[in-house]
């Protein structure tokens, strides 16, 4: 009777401890980001608070600045939309998601846009996911999940296009990364037959495939992410028994994978997901330091090799680069991390240039 | 060194107190055949290293002795005693396994026979050739040393006849066919084991059958030396090269199965503890074998590695211990054909989340291979309640989603509800008519997709009411091959096709047939986005058609009591899964989400931290995930902001007979 009593007792502890930690830590001391509407709503916001991209129900995307609302899409209700800039803020993509509650498909095939950034019209580029910006706004890349191919599309002529097939008959769910260093050159990730992960590297004039990179075992996770000359591999192991992370540099204008920088390493399995476009940022486990799981958004100082921990909610898992601003979503909300976080006080009465 | 040790724990046993006596009886002999008057004679008090090193020095001047003199039986005349040199038998008792000298203590021919199969070692080692002492008819005493063989085939043909015949048996010929004939039992529980290990400890076959293990690890450790040998010793490497063939041998011709069990048995044969712990353990894949969990914990992910239809016992213990041997196996193996998110967990992690698991999942679903996880997880939920058995392949998975679900709206008497129909003008009515299909093969289902069109095209076109239409992917289909000339195919481009669009040509003996329209989507709610539709969304049909009590979710103490309260409970919900599996999605934008339903069944505590066994729409249902409670709810929270009706997605189901909110 003891022991049982003793069992309930330590049960109803560890709820509690769990329970403690998982909902009273949850809070940040991170500013939040706060906005005129709410921020469900809203879809993209420029960093000087020119413009503000949102949807509403009856399945509208519009465009806010200047206090004048413009639609900038239109379709049935229930429709989800995303935006998506780059640094170089000339151009933005819009995914359209018909019926975002009633179909739920993964894979499923979105309608993709592009538009000048602050721009109100939309021109439809495709069908795919993960669309992607590239060299100077210059060009996006879309993915067909069922043929299994990576589109290519130049925004200033969509008639100069072209694909590339990966090949992974490993994962259904397999999305590869994708990077333009330049015109010329394209770096992705791919699977191999026995779903080990690699970088690829193919150069359009040649029209010629390498392989840059392979990694040693299938649980393990690759990242790309290009900043201006830079260009930042990451791997990262998705399983106990494949632990381990690390982070590389690459010249882009000299891509030569046995010159590469290991600019940081650890034997835990980091959740990864790189921003780089100012700063390297990722999401770190924590477990070691803290003695139980947790993982933050930390800044990896390129120069010094040192780490920075930005967060501090136990449970981040993303930053977002909104043009320029970081942002971690934590429970449905988002608290910022680098940049302005108060887009309430902005003058939009202002008239503001954007690139066109 | 570890028999010094050992002895004062087994005093009471019968054959330590006669090696014992043993020992010192030879210790007194031993001025009788030791030839050295300055030998020292340690007393027993002395350390057994003293004694041992002193054994072998001892040994090698005997045998070095005894060399002079060897002798091949057969050229001794009348022998009236042969026995092993009693410093022989000193010798093999301080150097062999203690495990198989416990064997010995059985009886003499068990002896002979441990000595027979290379089990016995002398200070020397591996026995080659022993030392003996006979005594002729005319009362000469000698000394000797004798092949083994020799000595073996002799005491067999005088005091061991049986053993000729086992010997025979277990012959390079022979003892495949042996083995099959042998029956290794697996234990059901910590009592079984026991008596099986007695029973094994007293069959004369043992010393026959721990030979295997043995001579397969010699293979492997001289196969390690002979790397390290140099090329001019060739007598050496001769050696190493023979005790690998044998070991190649004998892995070819001894199954996998056998193998593991010879070797778990040798491993464990005077030690129960050893033996019965792969039966006693705590993992789900020796709990399924001992039949204390269900069967398809385990067979589906085994016909997957295996690539088999069907599964023998055997096979299934073949996997259960590959699983928990390799727990790295099941991270990309164990479920080829249905395809669905990689990488899986390891067999360790699966076997963790399974112990705990109150979800029944007699059946291989797809998720891959439909694309639509709302329905996979409908799917997952209506077998669950309603105890589905299924044979599952790649060519049915889909079928049997689509069957489930379709079901659940025709009980529910929502025919409408099914978006996917077939449309014809009806000339006899003189209007359009619509009839709901199920996509792909299925011929015993009169709303699969070809059974439909196959019963419009006999309505519309007095085609035979029998005519089988089929689903088939355009490469397969060549006009040119006779098979196609004739029948009815529904022909589809797998690369323009997902569910919710997919372009189809009906063809009839070559001939297109453009009168039937598909028409819908598979669109619907999985939890209400509006008042208005609210019945006829998936989670109140299934509440409704199964009776069931719906709970409410809301935080980490509801979910535990909820699934402790009835080991049937699951709980079901959507988050994004961007949030759920961070490292496999990523999110770059603002309120990126992309929707994913999940079932919860289970929880595990580990050092304070609480994970949740889950199973995401997108996962193999035979392989379930550890996810931490916080990732499930920053998803379910991210989802939330973003649904219609600001639902918090995230509830318990509970059969109504028993139980209470």
């Amino acid at each position: 009777m003891e022991f049982k009593s003793l069992q309930e007792v330590q049960i109803k502890l560890v709820i509690l401890i769990a329970l403690f930690s998982s909902q009273v830590l949850g809070k940040s001391k991170l500013p939040e980001l706060a906005t005129k509407q709410a921020i469900n709503n809203l879809r993209f916001l420029s960093s000087d608070g020119s413009f503000t991209y949102y949807q509403n129900r009856e399945g509208s995307l519009l465009l806010s600045t200047n206090y004048k609302v413009k639609e900038v899409l239109s379709s049935s209700p229930g429709t989800n939309y995303q935006v998506i800039s780059s640094p170089k803020r000339k151009k933005l993509i819009v995914i359209q998601q018909e019926s975002f509650h009633k179909f739920l498909g993964i894979r499923q095939m979105k309608n993709i846009y592009k538009m000048d950034f602050g721009g109100q019209s939309a021109t439809k580029l495709g069908l795919g996911i993960r669309p992607r910006l590239h060299s100077s706004d210059e060009w996006v890349s879309i993915f067909h999940p069922i043929s299994q191919t990576i589109n290519f599309i130049n925004l200033k002529s969509s008639a100069l296009k072209f694909d590339l097939k990966i090949r992974n008959p490993f994962n259904p769910y397999f999305v590869p990364e994708v990077i333009m260093p330049n015109n010329n050159t394209i770096l992705y990730t791919d699977l191999n037959k026995d779903g080990l992960p690699g970088v690829l590297y193919y150069d359009k004039i040649t029209k010629q495939t390498s392989v840059l990179y392979k990694a040693s075992n299938s649980a393990t996770k690759l990242e790309l992410c290009l900043n201006k000359e830079n260009i930042y591999l990451g791997e990262f192991g998705l399983d106990k028994l494949f632990s381990g992370s690390a982070i590389s540099l690459l010249k882009a204008n000299a891509i030569d994978f046995s010159k590469r920088e290991i600019l940081y390493e650890s034997r835990l399995n980091d959740i990864g997901n790189i921003t780089c476009s100012n700063s390297l940022l990722f999401v770190q486990n924590l477990s070691k330091q803290r003695n139980k799981l947790a993982y933050e958004l930390v800044e990896l100082s390129q120069g010094t090799k040192r780490i920075k921990v930005l967060s501090d909610i136990n449970f981040a898992s993303h930053s977002i680069d909104m043009d320029g601003v970081i942002l971690l979503p934590h429970l449905g909300k988002y608290y910022v991390v680098k940049g302005k976080s108060d887009y309430t006080k902005r003058d939009l009465l202002k008239k503001s240039k954007v690139n066109e | 060194m570890s028999k010094l040790k050992m002895w004062p724990l087994y005093w009471p046993s019968q054959f330590y107190k006669s090696s014992i006596l043993l020992i010192v009886f030879l210790v007194c002999l031993n001025n009788v055949y030791a030839n050295s008057s300055s030998t020292k004679h340690p007393g027993i008090i002395e350390s057994l290293e003293v004694l041992l090193d002193l054994h072998k020095k001892q040994f090698k001047l005997l045998a070095s002795k005894v060399r002079r003199n060897p002798k091949v039986l057969s050229s001794i005349s009348n022998i009236k005693e042969l026995g092993l040199h009693p410093f022989f038998v000193r010798s093999i008792i301080f150097h062999s396994d203690e495990k198989y000298l416990r064997l010995a203590g059985q009886n003499k021919c068990i002896f002979y026979s441990l000595l027979e199969n290379d089990l016995l070692k002398t200070a020397e080692g591996r026995i080659k050739n022993v030392i003996v002492n006979f005594t002729t008819t005319d009362n000469k005493k000698e000394s000797a040393i004798l092949t083994k063989n020799d000595f073996i085939s002799q005491v067999y043909k005088k005091e061991c006849p049986t053993k000729k015949e086992t010997s025979l048996l277990f012959s390079d010929e022979n003892i495949n066919s042996t083995l099959k004939k042998i029956d290794f039992p697996t234990p059901e529980n910590k009592k079984d084991c026991e008596t099986i290990l007695e029973d094994w400890q007293r069959n004369p076959f043992t010393p026959y059958l721990c030979r295997v293990p043995e001579h397969i690890q010699l293979g492997n450790i001289a196969r390690k030396k002979l790397e390290r040998t140099d090329n001019s010793a060739f007598s050496k490497r001769r050696f190493f090269v023979e005790l690998i063939r044998r070991s190649e041998f004998l892995k070819k011709k001894i199954p996998y199965f056998e193998r593991s069990y010879l070797n778990n048995l040798c491993y464990g044969l005077s030690n129960s503890e050893k033996f019965c712990r792969p039966y006693v353990s705590d993992d789900v894949w020796s709990k399924v074998i001992s039949g204390e969990f269900p069967n398809y914990f385990l067979e589906p992910k085994c016909k997957a590695a295996l690539g088999k239809s069907t599964l023998t016992k055997t096979q299934l213990k073949s996997c259960a211990s590959k699983f928990k041997s390799e727990p790295k196996y099941c991270v990309s193996k164990g479920k080829s054909g249905l395809r669905s998110f990689s990488p899986s967990p390891n067999c360790d992690d699966i076997s963790d989340a399974l112990m705990v698991s109150q979800l029944e999942t007699n059946y291989h679903d797809c998720p891959g291979y439909l694309d639509n996880e709302g329905m996979i997880n409908i799917h997952r939920i209506i077998s669950h309640l309603d105890g589905t058995k299924l044979n599952s392949s790649a060519k049915t998975c889909v079928n049997e989603v689509n069957n489930s679900f379709a079901n659940l709206l025709f009980d529910y008497d929502y025919e409408e509800g099914w978006p996917l129909k077939l449309c014809y003008n009806d000339k006899i009515e003189d209007k359009e008519k619509c009839e709901p299909y199920i996509p792909g093969n299925n011929e015993n289902d009169k709303l699969a997709e070809g059974s439909v069109i196959s019963q419009i095209l006999h309505k519309t076109r007095g085609l035979p009411s029998n005519l089988k239409c089929r689903v088939i992917d355009q490469k397969k289909f060549n006009p040119n091959f006779l098979e196609f000339k004739s029948g009815c195919y529904i022909i589809y481009d797998p690369n323009q096709c997902t569910v919710q669009f997919c372009p189809k040509k009906i063809v009839h003996n070559l001939k297109e047939i453009k009168d039937i329209k598909y028409v819908g989507k598979p669109e619907y709610d999985y939890f209400a986005t509006s008042f208005k539709r609210e019945k006829f969304s998936l989670s109140n049909i299934i509440k409704e058609v199964f009776k069931l009590k719906e709970s409410k979710i809301r935080n980490f103490t509801d979910l535990i009591y909820f699934l402790d309260r009835k080991p049937s409970n699951i709980v079901h919900g959507i988050g994004c899964a961007e949030d759920l599996a961070p490292a496999n999605f990523k999110k770059i934008g603002l309120n990126q989400c992309s929707p994913l339903p999940f079932i919860i069944d289970g929880y595990i505590k580990e050092g304070g931290q609480v994970r949740m066994v889950t199973r995401l729409a997108v996962d193999d249902v035979h392989s379930p995930k550890l996810i931490p409670w916080n990732f499930i709810f920053n998803s379910i929270a991210s989802y939330k902001v973003l649904h219609p009706l600001d639902t918090w997605t995230l509830f318990g189901i509970q059969e109504s007979s028993g139980g209470s909110n």
